[in-house]
């Protein structure tokens, strides 16, 4: 049975769709067979971030609307046969998605895919909450700042909430990817130190993404980060997200990119 | 002996007034009246207590009692009695579910009793009539008769007519069982964390919050307000004017603290208590606050 996971967080340009196709690219890369779907209707980046914007033919409103079958909107990624896009529209906006329509499209998906990760619009509204409705886990994107924090814990009301599976009486499963940390700035009182942000949110931690120019390069070339370098400090992080998200235990460790100890030692003196 | 003048003085006296009211009770052709005088003159023949009596003497007094071809007087006469009536009333599903209610509360309420059933508001048709008699047998609701309708199909109990209204039947135990009056709760408890955007409006009692409640979270109480983790939103106690009100809070770091029409934004509260246990009260129109420790 097909799990379907929700990416979430409230406030926008935290890496919802960052972290979308690099979980996306992570549990491909395992073999298994995903469709990353684009909810963010009217402001789609998806497509972009895994460069399929050129292929775009049907989207996800086309599917709802009955008006092209999923096997025609979904997109396969070029690099990894068992990755699948189904894009957002960006002429309409998110009130074209009907509850029934969403409905249908995503048991379709959970036939067709092992894994299905909705991205969510930022905000609280009729998309995200549609783009929740149907998962059976959720990711909550946090950055560690107050305003992030609060959003999240938001979201993480509505998850319990206004979810099938929580209107069922079941519970919903949360975890948390804490994005853009930099623990030197944390250590300094610049931002929110995990420890603080898990206390406040209080739902387990999936994975801590460090600040990294890596994330930016690789949503500047249409790659998942996971994809375009997996040895970087963020594509390992996800990719222990990935295999937590699959019940392994790993110990939480802030990966940082390689450098050699005199490196380390100039950073120190510098700072 | 006895035997012979036990029967012989009763015969007659009993049939005397029968003789007497048959005929305008039913009226009978007179040509019936004849017999009727005869029968007695038998009877009271042997009663003339003369002869002793010889072995066939036994048999003739039976004989006028035991002569059934003689057409008897018959009585039938007006009577009047109570019953109690049902009047079906559309929908009937309802109707038959409040009656279910009913027999739920009494389960003897129609035992013994005739039902005389009113289709004066139902008005059903043959087959919908048969379906509510099977319906009410199947309650054990003993049918006597229907008013209300011109007509009763034939395998159906008669049709009434002329029916009075009478005083209700006295059915006390068709009152609504009293239902034991419920402990008024007071307060409530709110078993995870009370998150951003959440509001807990409970304006009768305490509120008990076993997780935390977030920054834009909202406790609303007429009572206490307890909360076993950190409070970092907004807690008003007391919001039924109830200046006794307090505020627990095993983390303080709130936005806002209200007790009874008394408000405190963050900015006003101070730092000295932050991220301690602590309790907010009022005293003498004042806001206090004291850490726990």
């Amino acid at each position: 049975m097909a799990k379907v996971l929700v990416v979430t967080s409230g406030k926008g340009g935290v890496g919802k769709t960052t972290t979308t196709a690099a979980l996306g690219a992570a549990i491909a890369q395992g073999g298994q067979s995903v469709c990353v779907v684009d909810f963010d209707v009217g402001l789609r980046n998806l497509d972009l971030v895994m460069g399929a914007e050129r292929r775009v033919v049907y989207d996800l409103i086309n599917v709802v609307n009955g008006d092209a079958k999923l096997n025609q909107a979904v997109i396969r990624d070029k690099r990894l046969e068992t990755l699948h896009l189904l894009p957002a529209s960006q002429t309409r906006d998110k009130d074209a998605l009907t509850d029934e329509g969403v409905a249908r499209v995503m048991e379709e998906l959970r036939e067709k895919f092992d894994w299905v990760i909705c991205d969510s619009p930022a905000g609280i509204e009729r998309g995200a909450q549609l783009a929740m409705r149907h998962a059976d886990v959720a990711v909550v994107v946090t950055n560690p700042e107050v305003s992030s924090v609060r959003d999240s814990d938001r979201i993480i009301g509505l998850l319990d909430s206004k979810t099938v599976k929580a209107e069922r009486g079941e519970n919903m499963d949360k975890h948390l990817i804490l994005t853009r940390y930099d623990p030197s700035r944390a250590d300094r009182g610049d931002m929110l130190k995990v420890e603080d942000v898990l206390e406040i949110l209080s739902i387990p931690l999936l994975a801590i993404i460090p600040e990294s120019q890596e994330v930016l390069r690789a949503s500047n070339v249409g790659c998942p980060v996971t994809l375009n370098n997996p040895l970087c400090a963020p594509a390992r992080a996800y990719t222990d997200a990935v295999r937590r998200l699959k019940g392994e235990t790993l110990p939480m460790t802030m990966p940082t990119d390689r450098k050699s100890f005199l490196d380390k030692l100039f950073l120190r003196r510098a700072a | 002996m006895k035997t012979q003048i036990f029967p012989d003085p009763d015969r007659p006296v009993s049939a005397q007034p029968e003789k007497a009211v048959s005929p305008e009770a039913v009226g009978l052709p007179a040509g019936t009246e004849s017999p009727a005088p005869e029968t007695a003159a038998a009877a009271s023949d042997p009663a003339k207590p003369a002869d002793p009596a010889p072995a066939t003497e036994p048999a003739e007094p039976a004989k006028p009692a035991a002569k059934p071809s003689t057409p008897r007087a018959l009585a039938f006469r007006g009577r009047a009695f109570k019953a109690m009536a049902l009047k079906p009333e559309a929908p009937l599903a309802d109707w038959l579910a409040d009656l279910d209610a009913a027999l739920k509360r009494s389960p003897t309420l129609f035992d013994g009793r005739a039902i005389i059933l009113d289709l004066g508001a139902l008005r059903p048709d043959h087959e919908a009539l048969q379906a509510l008699v099977a319906d009410l047998i199947g309650r054990r609701v003993r049918i006597l008769g229907f008013e209300g309708v011109e007509s009763i199909a034939a395998g159906l109990p008669p049709l009434l007519i002329g029916g009075r209204p009478a005083s209700n039947l006295d059915l006390p135990d068709l009152a609504l069982p009293k239902v034991p009056e419920e402990p008024v709760s007071t307060s409530i408890t709110i078993e995870g964390s009370v998150r951003s955007g959440q509001t807990v409006v409970h304006p009768t009692g305490d509120v008990t919050v076993m997780g935390s409640v977030s920054s834009g979270a909202e406790i609303l109480a007429g009572g206490s307000i307890h909360i076993y983790g950190a409070l970092r939103g907004r807690a008003i106690a007391g919001a039924a004017r109830n200046p006794r009100a307090r505020i627990y809070c095993r983390k303080f770091q709130p936005e806002l603290l209200g007790i009874d029409r008394l408000v405190r934004t963050a900015e006003d509260i101070g730092t000295q208590l932050q991220g301690k246990p602590a309790q907010i009260w009022l005293d003498g129109g004042a806001i206090r606050m004291a850490g726990l420790d």
